[in-house]
């Protein structure tokens, strides 16, 4: 098992996720991928991201990334629904369905051991993930130094594309 | 593409957002192009060769180890991935 995300110093957290998003961005790749950003305060930011359906429909989804554990574990992570960027609620559209790979899973409200009922965005580049019991292979766990939230981002991105992506979970099934 | 045949490869390294690239002749086979992919990874990110690493196509999303016995002219003649943009992800844990 593996030991449960402590909190860092919050100044370095956010000098650290700020560098990190910089040098993603200064990189060219989160513009042709269509990604937009949107900074919420010093330890926080979303992320829209589109996604693609196997129709080739196009969807949005907002992703907020948060610095409390970063970058000595992944950084928190939620779709989140505008304006407030509330965590999105499934049945909405900015709650995406999809057929999980297997080194994915979503879940709209997930019993955490800490008692609380919450969305989790459940593989390893994602701060929640180490929150839960589990025991991931040790080449899949957060390495800090090799990782940075550009690995939770591009997973994510792939995801949200054929043949995982099913559309909005307020959308009929396909 | 160059005219001498020569091809350069992008390769976005999925785990910190980074991109290498790397050069093969037409007759270089895939599986050597992915071993320069490796030791360029390792060189510049200590990335170490793991049996879960995945690589994929950009436009196609299809994975390129399966095609290490194909020289780069019969996989690019083939269609496998005409942009040359591979997608290099280590090992994910989930669900």
């Amino acid at each position: 098992m593996l030991a449960r995300p402590s909190p860092v110093d919050p100044e370095i957290a956010s000098l650290t996720l700020q560098r990190h998003i910089a040098e993603l961005w200064a990189t060219g790749r989160p513009e042709t991928l269509g990604w937009k950003l949107t900074p919420v305060d010093s330890l926080h930011v979303v992320v829209a991201i589109p996604a693609m359906r196997s129709d080739g429909t196009k969807d949005l989804y907002y992703v907020r990334l948060g610095g409390e554990y970063y970058d000595a574990h992944p950084p928190t992570t939620c779709f989140v629904q505008p304006p407030a960027w509330d965590v999105a609620p499934a049945g909405s559209q900015w709650f995406p369905r999809i057929a999980n790979p297997p080194w994915f899973g979503l879940h709209a409200a997930y019993n955490f051991p800490d008692g609380s009922q919450r969305q989790l965005v459940c593989f390893t580049f994602t701060a929640e993930y180490y929150m839960v019991d589990h025991s991931p292979p040790a080449t899949a766990v957060w390495r800090q130094g090799n990782h940075t939230l550009a690995a939770t981002l591009n997973r994510l991105q792939e995801v949200l594309r054929p043949p995982h992506y099913q559309g909005p979970s307020n959308a009929a099934s396909t | 593409m160059s005219d001498q045949g020569e091809v350069t490869i992008s390769i976005v390294d999925e785990d910190n957002g980074k991109e290498i690239s790397i050069k093969g002749g037409q007759g270089t086979p895939i599986g050597t192009l992915v071993e320069k992919m490796y030791e360029n990874l390792k060189e510049k990110f200590g990335v170490q060769r793991q049996p879960d690493d995945r690589l994929r196509c950009e436009s196609t999303g299809e994975d390129v180890f399966q095609f290490a016995g194909l020289h780069l002219k019969d996989y690019l003649a083939a269609g496998h991935c005409a942009d040359l943009v591979w997608l290099f992800a280590g090992g994910t844990g989930g669900a």
